[in-house]
């Protein structure tokens, strides 16, 4: 006798117990979530993926738009810095230059050639009897006062 | 069979193991010696690799004059450098380039033209060259900028300033002495750096900063200091000497507020110069001073008590001392002479008879507190002692008592020789001789005070001497006198001792002097080596006196002296 022919009682207990098994997860599922896309994720995997890819898109995008813009500051001090250097090298060239302009020989060449001349006498004026004040100046500015001597 | 094969099996794997057990251990052995023997080597040739150290060079002191005058500083300059390889037409560029760098156009073109990688051009490109060189854009020149010291009033502050050599160290003078603190301390720069040693952004980057060198204050005013350049180079000329010196001190501090000798040297092309110019004759050579140092006898003589200003002396023209003669500078007699008449008159014998009657061991222990025959211990490099035979040296002799008396036998420096005037000036007083008036650094500024050596004679004798040292330029020396200023001092003509004797054909003429006479600011002392056109001092050294002190005392405003003043007036 063929067992399969006609179930017993035993057979019909197993596939109402078996039943249940494979049902409940089903039971629990809404109608939304049992839809699938085509690449077998669900909506909401679909959705988290999306926002992950986004978020981290943009946090590397504003990571290196802020890396760019910390390397273009770096170079701009950089810059900045070697400017500020060669002002000071040029500024230090200058002062020397100054320096070398202000030599009192060349002062001195400059004003004979402008016409000047050195004062040939000096002259002295007591001022209050015994205080003596200095008053160096060309011959004949003082006059013939009887304080004045050469 | 299947017993044999798998003997033989296992023992070819037995091998295999064997011989990965062996490479694993030799693998661990060379990893251990990279690790553990090799490590820091390898780790420092690994960060060499991408981390660079840049030295980063210390800025060197500026020195100025006590006006606030920039005498030495630094500079930049370029360093101009060609890879010739890149160089599209070296003719062209070396005619493009010799006007600008000095280099001669062949040399330049055989440079741009050879077959070496690198070829240096010119390290002196000024700043502003470099930057037009810079903007033809040349992708065969490189240029980098270094530093390098100027000197903006070359010529007028040599010897006395000293020079820095290519290396950034100084040399003689000013620069010696105070090498260490102007030098200062190189920085760095360690870090991760692009090939174009800029910082890599993020990249970790260590800075030590450089520590520039003290600044320096000199004593020196710029405006004596040419004067006495401008009429030393005139009076060089005019009486045709081969050198000659300027000092101006201020006789109450020690401080130096000029000091000129000549010829000299451009500081900024040292290479170019003798060598000998660059011993600064102030205080590195030694020269027999002659009748100046009479006024060092005569303080002995009076502090002593073994003479007073009154005191008479029968000259006969000559005197003699352990069978040597000494003779007058004129060879004839004087009769009964005061010791103002031996200042006055000059006369060595009168001198001799001072330093003879005080005694050796008084005359050279007054000698000794006046600084001769040890350095005075001015902050310059490269001072010399000079050199003073005393009895018991083994080279004295007796009649060195009376030849060292009128200032001969005897070598001194000029610095010596004015301070022991200003000492006389300064009421018996020798004080510290300095250049340096103050170190300005990070941490502040150091002022040098003034510094009392000794009282070597007393302020009495002082005043005595300085009445008898008018007394002198009153009645021999007119060309130093300064109307409306009472001067004080003494003429010097002495001769160059040679081997065997001294030189018939040269003398040194020299003039010491301070004033105001009564309350001296100013100790000046002139010296002309050589001179043709006179050998005296009264008729060379003194008119130069004249004219550097009427001068000086207008530009520091030292005020006349009333009584001079009037005395002038009443002789008009």
């Amino acid at each position: 006798m063929n067992q399969y022919a006609s179930p017993t009682r035993d057979t019909i207990t197993l596939r109402r117990a078996a039943r249940p098994a494979r049902v409940e997860p089903l039971a629990r599922a809404t109608v939304g979530q049992v839809r699938r896309r085509p690449g077998g994720l669900t909506t909401r995997d679909f959705l988290m993926l999306s926002c992950s890819i986004v978020f981290v898109a943009t946090v590397g995008m504003l990571y290196l738009l802020q890396s760019a813009e910390i390397t273009g500051i770096a170079h701009r001090v950089n810059d900045i810095r070697e400017s500020l250097e060669r002002v000071r090298q040029v500024n230090s060239t200058l002062r020397v230059e100054a320096a070398e302009l202000e030599r009192l020989d060349r002062i001195e060449m400059r004003a004979i050639t402008l016409g000047m001349e050195r004062a040939k006498q000096v002259q002295f004026v007591t001022l209050g009897g015994s205080t003596a004040a200095l008053s160096p100046s060309a011959e004949g500015d003082a006059g013939d006062s009887p304080d004045q001597t050469p | 069979m299947d017993a044999e094969r798998r003997v033989t099996t296992r023992r070819r794997l037995v091998l295999v193991a064997t011989a990965l057990g062996l490479f694993g251990v030799g693998l661990l052995a060379q990893l251990a010696r990279w690790q553990l023997v090799q490590g820091s080597g390898l780790a420092a040739a690994a960060s060499d690799e991408y981390v660079r150290r840049e030295t980063l060079a210390a800025r060197r002191g500026t020195i100025y004059s006590s006006d606030g005058r920039p005498l030495s500083t630094d500079v930049y300059a370029s360093i101009l450098s060609a890879a010739p390889d890149a160089v599209d037409n070296p003719r062209e560029l070396a005619d493009r380039l010799f006007p600008l760098i000095g280099v001669g156009r062949d040399e330049l073109a055989r440079k741009l033209d050879s077959d070496a990688l690198w070829e240096p051009l010119s390290d002196e490109v000024p700043l502003r060259l470099a930057d037009e060189i810079s903007t033809w854009n040349e992708p065969g020149l490189s240029l980098a900028s270094r530093l390098s010291r100027a000197f903006p009033d070359a010529g007028m502050y040599e010897p006395l300033l000293g020079f820095v050599n290519r290396a950034r160290d100084g040399y003689y003078g000013v620069e010696g002495y105070y090498d260490e603190r102007l030098r200062g301390q190189p920085g760095a720069r360690l870090g991760e750096l692009d090939s174009y040693g800029q910082d890599v952004p993020f990249g970790h980057t260590i800075l030590e900063p450089p520590s520039d060198g003290a600044d320096l204050v000199l004593t020196l005013d710029s405006r004596v200091q040419y004067v006495i350049w401008r009429e030393l180079r005139a009076a060089l000329e005019k009486y045709q000497a081969e050198s000659g010196s300027i000092i101006v001190v201020e006789p109450s501090t020690g401080a130096i507020l000029g000091a000129v000798s000549l010829p000299s040297y451009d500081p900024n092309g040292y290479e170019q110069s003798e060598a000998k110019l660059f011993e600064d004759p102030l205080v590195s050579r030694e020269y027999e001073p002659g009748s100046v140092f009479k006024v060092v006898t005569m303080a002995a003589g009076l502090d002593s008590g073994a003479v007073s200003p009154d005191t008479v002396y029968e000259d006969t023209g000559e005197f003699e001392i352990a069978g040597v003669t000494i003779h007058n500078w004129d060879r004839s007699a004087h009769g009964k002479v005061t010791m103002t008449d031996v200042l006055a008159y000059s006369l060595n014998t009168g001198a001799s008879h001072v330093s003879t009657t005080v005694g050796a061991e008084t005359f050279y222990g007054y000698v000794a507190d006046f600084g001769f025959g040890r350095p005075t211990g001015v902050d310059l490099a490269a001072e010399v002692a000079g050199r003073v035979k005393i009895p018991g040296d083994g080279r004295w002799y007796e009649a060195d008592l009376a030849t060292n008396s009128f200032g001969q036998g005897l070598a001194v420096t000029p610095l010596q020789m004015v301070f022991s005037f200003a000492a006389v000036a300064n009421g018996g007083v020798l004080m510290q001789p300095y250049i340096v008036q103050s170190v300005v650094s990070e941490d502040g500024a150091v002022v040098t005070e003034p510094r009392p050596v000794r009282q070597v004679i007393s302020r009495r004798t002082a005043q005595t001497l300085t009445q008898m040292m008018i007394e002198a330029v009153e009645r021999e020396t007119a060309a130093a006198k300064v109307p409306g200023y009472v001067i004080a001092g003494k003429t010097g003509t002495a001769q160059i001792p040679i081997p065997g004797g001294y030189d018939p054909s040269g003398t040194i003429a020299s003039f010491i002097g301070f004033l105001p006479a009564e309350a001296p600011r100013l100790c000046i002392l002139i010296k002309i080596d050589r001179p043709r056109a006179s050998p005296w001092g009264s008729q060379v050294a003194a008119p130069i006196f004249g004219r550097v002190a009427s001068e000086l005392v207008l530009i520091l405003g030292i005020e006349p002296d009333p009584i001079a003043v009037a005395q002038s007036g009443a002789g008009q």
